[in-house]
């Protein structure tokens, strides 16, 4: 495939996510113009580029579903559910068939033919049926034409006023292409507004704005002529001419014909920005750049070395007495640190395409399963590592299927309970510290936690003599071999239960957690760390070893006597620290008990998913902020151990991964 | 006194946005995910100045609402307004016989968002 | 048998001579710090930094089964280039007693090696040039610390 063809791949596959975006809105609302829009514009840039880059059948298969939709904008057809679907699969294909490597093999693929033959049919029906519908208005939807408005208003109005008179006329002219006259009389009120109007929008639609003004207003509307007379000179010099006398509407009327006889009937004027789709891309008045992702990892990687080498040289520099030195050094630490947080940004991008993909994926699944199920999403604007994304994709797809399978009800059964038919399944997304929250939670039956636990000490997992919280109790759901549902429904898939979801956030260094209440509803909550590799962290010691504590887990920080942590002979395993009794991890008695110890200990006090713990370490040194490393392949069972990092004098530090560590415990 | 203006939409992100943009210019909001929730929240609370609501909801339409605020004499003052991507004029004027007092269309521009809430506040 | 030869780099294990083609060694360095990984076999002696690249560091002779390297002034560290996972390459270090010099070695003075029976991996020698009774064995690195290898053992010793 030539650079060419992979990046029309790239723009392809963000535009199919438009296009689902459109679909689904258009699904909601089948009379909404503006979806409609964005789905006919989307298709047909895919069908433009398609055939532009070898990808023939692509090209012809949107061509036929562009026409379909076509029909609708001009009225002969209604949007259907049918439609939709049908339009839905065959992107699906195509987007499937996108992800292939060999353009070759795309460009011959015959799978698309089908979804042809189905678009085809479709086609002939409507033809052939021509059902006009109700929208007459539809007719020459996209015909560019000039309109003459006077509006005279019936109260009294000055031209500044908030009177939303004002303020409509200004929406009007952002329809297209506007010059409005305002005439005052004697008293300073608006005696009349004349406004010239070039717009692909409908006569009624321009005088739908007026219908809640009837009382304040008269309207006289004129169409002039089609095409946009102000193109013509001699249209335009006449308005001019009109500034401070309004025009007489007779002698505009035949100006206009001649002038639309000279001016040529160009093609469909684009329909303004302000009135496209609402999910239009966020503009933050930004010019975007394609960069190959090699290069800002090889971007990235420098940046880390430069951030612990400029550790080094604080470190060299602090030895030596100089001023001058100290100075370049200082800035030199400001300039790092500002590249550091540069550098976390850049690799960062917002959430909303997982949104879409979830749409469609609520959308299918409760069609499946008979389900009403409306998907609501919260801060998708909250931006993510975009590897990360890619990398979570199955795990939320997976607890959302869960959702909708085994937490929200039938809509019977809903009525029954007095809520509403529709369930909802809501995605919350924002930032916590240097931490990604996301929170997938839906209103239905939630978690029956008799059942889970009954479960449990059936397996064996917990004894029945075990004190669990409630918390702990539903934690239990990500245990494997834990599945209460009564049977495996297709849907939710055999092997992929909860406890890979939980292993796969816990590789990313994530964390998840459950909270249910019966009959209200159930959430997860997952948390992820915005950045891979720079962990802010407490500095510990533990005989000559030092280790990084991540911060973001740590509740407080006590000092007790070595002594009490020797528990070997008794029951209770627990210490008492700050007058709570906490399950303790000591360092020094797990990897360092040869050595003697000192007489006191720092225990830290953290909590990892949902649970309280202790780890104790012979002193805590310091805060610091730094960036890690990977151990490497050969370390990887002893993967309590993060990474490790490069500190101010070469020495290395340990990070801990203090779930995984607490695993530990448990063998 | 400040006014209290009750906005309806399914889509919790566009209700929280928009609850926001009118608190900051100063009003009270309430708000509902739905028709049938807005309807009994304004019949328990007379004190609503304004029902803002979509018209595209799942279960009550804003249409529905509209019919069922306009036929109960307690509340049948309370102005309302459309905040809706629809904009078929058929619907609107059904609305409007129903008892519509303005139609926003989205996306809207701040400026008539505001002045058509000023209006129905002040002359209902 | 081809009359070419290859370059190996030499080395000492106590009083073993070895030699292992050169194409895998990045360099040699002298022992600095290392920092133990608790929970590790006891050949796996920890990680080092070098040069701002955190590296496994291997102890040789406990991988192959022998007492543990004593530390002393001439010991090094060969930078070796291994497959990691996923045929990926990976670097690892690897300590020796002493690290000598590069020799060329010609095919036709390797000669097959005899069964080694006490060394925990399977035969790692591939052959062993006798030079009038000076014996140099030729390493199959590969062979000794491989990845796969090491994360085996791993498992069967947790």
């Amino acid at each position: 495939m030539d650079s060419n063809q992979k990046r029309f791949v790239e723009d392809a596959l963000d535009l199919l996510n438009e296009l689902d975006e459109g679909l689904l809105q258009l699904e909601a609302n089948p009379q909404a113009t503006a979806p409609l829009e964005q789905v006919f514009r989307t298709m047909h840039t895919i069908k433009g580029g398609a055939n532009m880059f070898g990808f023939e059948n692509i090209g012809n298969l949107a061509h036929h579903l562009e026409t379909l939709y076509d029909f609708v904008r001009q009225g002969k057809m209604q949007v259907t559910d049918g439609l939709i679907s049908i339009t839905l699969h065959a992107f699906d294909k195509v987007r499937d068939l996108l992800q292939e490597k060999d353009a070759t093999k795309i460009a011959n693929a015959a799978e698309l033919n089908d979804h042809l033959k189905i678009a085809i049919e479709f086609l002939k029906n409507a033809e052939s049926t021509n059902i006009a519908g109700a929208n007459q208005t539809k007719i020459g939807k996209d015909e560019l034409a000039t309109f003459f408005l006077r509006i005279t208003p019936t109260i009294n109005i000055t031209q500044d006023g908030n009177h939303p008179l004002v303020f409509i006329l200004k929406d009007l002219e952002a329809l297209g292409t506007a010059q409005t006259f305002c005439y005052s009389n004697a008293g300073n009120e608006v005696a009349n507004w004349d406004m010239f109007l070039s717009t692909t929008f409908p006569q009624t639609e321009v005088e739908s704005y007026f219908i809640f003004v009837d009382k304040e207003c008269r309207l006289e509307i004129t169409h002039l002529a089609s095409g946009d007379l102000f193109g013509c000179k001699e249209f335009v010099k006449y308005i001019d001419n009109h500034r401070s006398t309004p025009v007489d509407p007779t002698a505009l009327f035949e100006l206009a014909q001649k002038s639309a006889a000279k001016v040529k009937t160009d093609s469909v004027q684009e329909p303004d920005d302000e009135t496209s789709s609402k999910n239009k891309k966020k503009n933050h008045n930004d010019t975007y750049i394609k960069v190959s992702k090699r290069k800002i990892d090889d971007l990235l990687n420098w940046i880390s070395e430069l951030i612990i080498l400029q550790a080094q040289l604080v470190n060299t520099s602090s030895g030596v007495n100089s001023q001058e030195l100290t100075e370049v050094t200082e800035h030199l630490e400001m300039i790092t640190n500002h590249l550091r947080d540069t550098s976390l940004e850049i690799g960062l991008v917002p959430m909303e395409t997982l949104v879409t993909k979830f749409k469609r994926l609520v959308r299918d699944l409760s069609k499946s399963l008979n389900k009403k199920v409306n998907f609501l999403s919260e801060g998708a604007d909250t931006e993510m590592d975009k590897d990360l994304i890619e990398l979570m994709t199955e795990p939320m797809i997976h607890i959302i299927r869960n959702c909708i399978d085994h937490g929200i009800e039938t809509p019977d059964e809903r009525k029954a309970k007095g809520k509403a038919e529709h369930g909802t399944v809501k995605l919350k997304a924002f930032n916590t510290n240097s931490y990604v929250n996301i929170v997938i939670s839906d209103d239905g039956k939630g978690i029956d936690k008799e059942k889970v636990l009954a479960k449990a000490i059936e397996k064996g997992i917990v004894s029945a003599t075990d004190s669990l919280t409630t918390d702990e109790i539903l934690n239990l759901i990500f245990h494997a071999g834990l599945s209460t549902a009564s049977k495996i429904s297709d849907v939710s898939g055999r092997g992929v239960g909860m406890d890979v979801v939980k292993q796969k956030i816990n590789d990313l260094r994530g964390y998840v957690t459950v909270k249910s209440e019966m009959g209200k509803g159930t959430s997860v909550h997952i948390k992820l760390p915005l950045s891979r590799s720079i962990i802010e962290g407490l500095l510990v010691k533990v005989d000559e070893t030092r280790y990084i504590v991540p911060l973001n887990v740590v509740d407080r920080i006590d000092r007790i006597n070595y002594e009490n942590l020797c528990l070997d002979n008794l029951v209770n395993k627990s210490v008492l620290v700050n007058e709570e009794l906490l399950s303790v991890f000591s360092l020094r008695h797990r990897f360092h008990a040869k050595t003697n110890a000192p007489k006191t200990t720092d225990v830290i006090s953290v909590t990892v998913n949902g649970v309280r713990k202790g780890i104790s370490v012979d002193r805590i040194e310091g805060k610091m902020q730094t960036v890690m490393k990977p151990l490497g392949d050969v370390y990887q069972q002893q993967d309590f151990i993060a990474g490790s990092t490069i500190l101010g004098d070469g020495s290395l530090a340990l990070v801990l991964d203090p779930s995984r560590l607490f695993q530990m415990s448990n063998n | 006194m400040k006014k209290t203006i009750l906005v309806v939409d399914d889509f919790a992100s566009i209700r929280d946005f928009v609850c926001e943009t009118l608190q900051r210019k100063g009003y009270d909001t309430l708000g509902a995910a739905n028709g049938t929730d807005a309807y009994q929240l304004l019949a328990q609370q007379p004190s609503v100045d304004l029902v803002l609501t979509d018209y595209n909801m799942p279960d009550c339409t804003g249409f529905e609402l509209l019919k069922k605020i306009k036929s109960n004499p307690t509340v049948a003052k309370v102005p309302v307004i459309f905040l809706t991507t629809e904009s078929n004029p058929e619907k609107m004027r059904s609305a409007k016989d129903a008892g519509l007092l303005a139609w926003i269309k989205k996306p809207y521009r701040s400026e008539t968002f505001f002045a058509q809430i000023e209006n129905a506040l002040v002359n209902g | 048998m081809n009359n070419e030869s290859f370059p190996y780099l030499t080395f000492a294990l106590g009083e073993e001579k070895f030699a292992i083609p050169v194409e895998h060694v990045q360099e040699v360095v002298e022992f600095g710090q290392v920092t133990k990984v608790p929970n590790a076999p006891n050949y796996m002696l920890g990680i080092i930094n070098l040069r701002g690249r955190v590296l496994p560091l291997l102890d040789t002779k406990q991988k192959l089964g022998l007492p543990a390297t004593i530390l002393t002034q001439k010991s090094r560290i060969m930078v070796l280039d291994i497959q990691g996972e996923n045929d990926k390459n990976i670097q690892i270090g690897a300590l020796v007693d002493v690290a000598r010099e590069v020799v060329d070695i010609a095919e036709k003075e390797i000669h097959d090696a005899p069964e080694f029976e006490n060394l925990k991996t399977a035969t790692p020698i591939t052959g062993i040039v006798n030079n009038q009774g000076n014996i140099t064995m030729i390493m199959d690195i590969k062979k000794v610390f491989s990845v796969k290898e090491v994360l085996e053992i791993n498992q069967s010793l947790n």
